[in-house]
């Protein structure tokens, strides 16, 4: 096996379309409408396919959002295909994310939705400087436990204060934007 | 006293008809001409203007028998001939036109521009002779032109005039030495040279051959050529040891050249290739190695490919397979990478799939396509060989939707989508062959002007599968017109040729134009056409045996009740546009998508049967190494030539389908084979000395070949009931064969005489195909 295995990166357009699909479809639990894989279309400055030896195996896509005035980079999808996980392609993608977004000084932080029993998962984002900054409940309607955590990674945590962690329920909510 | 002669003003009139012709203003051509006739009615030179004019202007047939009336009213005139001759080129007819266009220049036409395109002509219609006579006549008058003495020497080349040609070559070299003005150009001394060289190879001229190669090697720039041309003389004159010297000049320059390796064995019968460390070498050398040692070269040789990652490999070894000691070395080969680094467990699992296919254990090459595009989800070539298996497996729907898989991952490749119709349309699926077809092609062009002839050819199988016989008749005839239409094309190119001094690849055009038949594409578009105008055969005679017959009330109404089905079949056909609904109009008529011009043609059973000749006249003298794809064109001939009681060519046939017998189609041969031996022992007529060979006891022959038959299916069952029943000389119902067979098992209704979509009981997933397919193209962002 080679040592550091490198990975290429592409962009997501409509003739490839297909193949982020298969992807999120393989390695993500949760189902995604049609329309929204029209619309990762429109984000592709931040979104990325990775490349090994030409083929495709896996992908990273993440969108500008704007939260309390500040801009944040949130995490849509994410995934590499089961064959080639421990290759250290996920550290590649989200470094080449990490630094596209670095050249966007005004955007600070990046934060993603997490599966609360995702382990491994969390094992990864840790490793990476990420942290539960929000505890989410009934978050998921499709998948059981339906919980799931925010994990938040400070990218100038010299410079700016830690986030303080929260509880949130996601049904509650609902039922007071209903009233 | 009639008037013929024209006076000075008739005379500048028929000077600016002249003109009008030139700048191709036919309407005013016309109108002038007819006026000028008034005063002269009989001079035949004004009629051939006249004629020509209204050629031009839609009267083709009036125009082209008024400019024969013409010329037979004044044998004399080289205008009538050469204006006839004119009208005969348009009309394509080219051997009649170099037929006017010579008597116009016997007459008396100095004309140089007609002498020159009348030359070009007959090396059109390859009548060298005549080439030969014209440039001669060109070379006469204007023998300081360089392009004339070329021309003059390919055409002795041509007639094999070889003594004669070297002679104008010795006095060429002077005129363009002289030619201060045009300066002759490296690129075409390097050609003109090397022309020589080849001249004097093929006239067996050794000497003169010897002095070239040592005379022109410095002007020579394309040495590929050079040594390729020393190594054939070296060859001819049987000295192995020089071959030997050009052959290694060769492998100098284009080292991955298999040939080249064949010609150096071919010197050097004892030379020991492995020196040479290439993948090519060592890839076509691991064939000659067994056992323990072919195992240790197979694993070096793979193992590059698995490190490099090149899914190409198969094709490398793919020559291996041939030998069965091979087989099992080569799988457990493959199986040592299942369990290595992700991508070379990928290439393991494709490479078995492949290895599978191609032992035709389809079932194993499934399963591990499987497991392939389970492991790597992403790679569209996975996908195409598992459409490529379940088409094996006979699952055509699902093949296609593998192929359209594959297709949807990466839409910018026009691969994918090619095959993806070809699928469809295995499918049955027209219509969404054609909007994928139009995804990659430009606005405004269509697959007919383009001449797609792959394309052409699986729609008209389709069309004729579905037993829709208009259509599909009329794929093929345009494929039979595109063949021809090439070979016109080159009408511009020899001209061109002579000039530019690049005469070795002008030999090398009028050869391939000469083979253009013997492809693959033509073969089969003629064994359809011709089994598919069988069928028309049959509907045709059908019909007309029910038209007399005296008709009872009851049948009456029977009729009229056929009729009726038959018009409401035409409007779901509209409705379906199954005809190129997404090709215009305009498109449709042009090239007579609906075949409805071709079946007007094709009303009785003789106008079929010639279309038949037509067809088979070419098809019966191709030869293309497909043993495969030759039979299954040529045993839709053999009842054609035996109905029309043809011996000699039904002996050729018998050649024919002998020299193409293969394991495959070994049992539906033999069965035709019977059938031609059975009609040429009973022909007694003056010709019977030159089949007398042929004639063999039948009985004998028959239970011969059935003793060393295994009967493995019920397809091989029930051909040896048809050779049976041809033996007690009854005829049989079905006379299907191999994939018919399979076919109407699925498609049960697809051979009677409502062929169409609607009944195709795979309509629902069809249609569903097409919605989920339209689906999409909406959603595409622009």
């Amino acid at each position: 096996m080679e040592q550091n295995p490198k990975l290429a990166f592409g962009e997501i357009n409509y003739k490839n379309l297909e193949q982020f699909k298969v992807i999120t479809q393989k390695t993500l639990p949760v189902t995604y409408s049609e329309n929204f894989y029209i619309k990762i279309l429109t984000y592709s400055d931040f979104s990325t396919l990775g490349y090994y030896n030409d083929i495709a195996v896996g992908a990273i896509t993440a969108r500008i959002e704007e939260k309390d005035g500040r801009k944040t980079a949130y995490i849509m999808t994410f995934g590499v295909l089961d064959a080639y996980r421990r290759l250290g392609f996920g550290t590649q993608l989200l470094n080449e994310l990490i630094n596209r977004i670095r050249s966007h000084e005004e955007i600070r932080t990046i934060y993603l939705h997490m599966w609360v029993s995702n382990e491994i998962g969390f094992q990864f984002y840790s490793r990476h400087g990420f942290e539960k900054t929000t505890y989410k409940k009934n978050y998921y309607t499709d998948i059981d436990p339906p919980h799931c955590y925010i994990l938040t990674k400070r990218l100038y945590p010299d410079v700016d204060p830690p986030i303080p962690y929260t509880e949130e329920d996601t049904e509650k909510e609902q039922e007071i934007a209903q009233q | 006293m009639k008037q013929t002669e024209l006076n000075t003003k008739q005379n500048n009139e028929f000077k600016s008809l002249m003109r009008l012709l030139e700048a191709k203003d036919y309407k005013k051509g016309l109108k002038h001409s007819e006026k000028l006739l008034e005063q002269v009615p009989d001079n035949q030179e004004v009629v051939s203007l006249k004629a020509i004019f209204m050629y031009y202007n839609e009267e083709r047939e009036a125009g082209l028998a008024l400019a024969y009336q013409a010329v037979l009213k004044n044998l004399a005139s080289d205008f009538c001939w050469h204006i006839y001759g004119l009208i005969q080129k348009a009309e394509k007819n080219y051997i009649q036109a170099v037929k006017c266009f010579i008597q116009a220049i016997n007459k008396g036409e100095e004309n140089l521009q007609l002498i020159r395109d009348t030359a070009n002509l007959s090396i059109h219609i390859r009548d060298f002779e005549g080439n030969s006579w014209l440039r001669q006549k060109l070379l006469n008058s204007k023998p300081g032109m360089v392009v004339n003495w070329i021309a003059f020497i390919f055409s002795q080349h041509l007639v094999s005039n070889y003594a004669s040609a070297f002679n104008a070559i010795k006095l060429t070299e002077d005129v363009i030495k002289k030619d201060t003005q045009n300066p002759i150009k490296k690129v075409e001394i390097n050609e003109f040279k090397l022309y020589q060289i080849q001249l004097a190879i093929e006239a067996k001229d050794f000497q003169r051959a010897k002095q070239y190669l040592h005379d022109f090697k410095n002007d020579i720039t394309d040495l590929v050529s050079f040594y390729e041309l020393e190594y054939d003389f070296y060859i001819k004159i049987g000295d192995n040891v020089n071959a030997i010297q050009s052959v290694k000049q060769l492998l100098e320059l284009q080292p991955q050249n298999w040939k080249y390796y064949q010609m150096l064995q071919k010197a050097d019968p004892q030379v020991d290739l492995s020196i040479y460390d290439n993948t090519l070498v060592k890839g076509r050398l691991l064939a000659q190695k067994e056992k323990e040692s072919f195992q240790n070269s197979f694993l070096q040789f793979i193992d590059p490919f698995f490190q490099k990652s090149l899914p190409s490999l198969f094709r490398e070894i793919k020559h291996l397979y041939t030998d069965p000691n091979k087989i099992e070395i080569m799988k457990t080969s493959f199986e040592t990478y299942l369990n290595k680094s992700p991508i070379e467990q990928l290439w393991a699992m494709m490479l078995l799939s492949q290895h599978f296919y191609q032992i035709k254990d389809y079932n194993k090459s499934l399963e591990f396509i499987n497991q392939a595009i389970e492991h790597t989800t992403t790679l569209p070539e996975l996908y195409l060989i598992k459409a490529k298996v379940l088409k094996k497996l006979q699952q055509f729907k699902e093949a296609y939707e593998q192929a359209d898989r594959a297709r949807q991952l990466d839409l910018a490749d026009r691969y994918l989508n090619n095959q993806t119709i070809k699928y469809a349309l295995q499918a049955n699926m027209i219509v969404l062959s054609q909007d994928l077809l139009s995804l990659f092609l430009k606005d405004g062009s269509d697959p007919y002007e383009l001449q797609m002839i792959w394309f052409e050819l699986n729609i008209g199988r389709t069309l004729l599968r579905l037993n829709y016989l208009g259509p599909a008749l009329q794929q093929f005839n345009l494929i039979f017109k595109q063949f021809q239409e090439m070979c016109d094309d080159q009408l511009d190119f020899y001209q061109y040729s002579i000039r530019r001094y690049t005469l070795r690849s002008l030999l090398q055009m009028i050869d391939a134009i000469d083979k253009r038949y013997d492809t693959k594409y033509f073969i089969q578009s003629a064994g359809l056409m011709i089994e598919g105008l069988e069928r028309l055969k049959l509907k045709v005679q059908e019909q007309k045996k029910l038209e007399q017959k005296k008709l009872t009330p009851k049948e009456k109404k029977m009729l009229a009740k056929q009729l009726q089905k038959e018009q409401e079949e035409k409007t779901i056909r509209e409705q379906f546009s199954i005809e190129g609904h997404i090709f215009n109009r305009e498109i449709q008529r042009k090239f007579d998508l609906s075949g409805e011009q071709l079946l007007n043609q094709l009303k009785t059973s003789e106008d079929i049967i010639k279309m038949q000749n037509r067809f088979a006249q070419v098809l019966i003298h191709t030869n293309l190494n497909n043993k495969e794809v030759n039979f299954q064109a040529f045993k839709q001939i053999v009842c054609l030539y035996i109905n029309q009681q043809r011996p000699l060519l039904c002996a050729k046939l018998l050649n024919k389908l002998r020299n193409n017998e293969t394991e495959q189609n070994r049992i539906v041969n033999h069965k035709y084979q019977l059938l031609l031996i059975q009609f040429l022992n009973k022909y007694q007529g003056t010709l019977l000395p030159y089949i007398k060979e042929y004639q063999t006891d039948l009985i004998q022959f028959d239970t011969q070949f059935w003793n060393n038959i295994q009967i493995k299916t019920q397809l091989d069952q029930t051909i040896k009931l048809h050779c049976e029943r041809i033996i007690q000389e009854k005829p049989f119902e079905e006379n299907l064969e191999s994939e018919d067979l399979q076919f109407l098992q699925e498609y049960p209704q697809a051979k009677t005489t409502h062929p169409f979509y609607k009944y195709d009981p795979n309509i629902e997933w069809q249609n569903q195909q097409i919605k989920e397919y339209q689906e999409k193209q909406q959603t595409q962002p622009l």
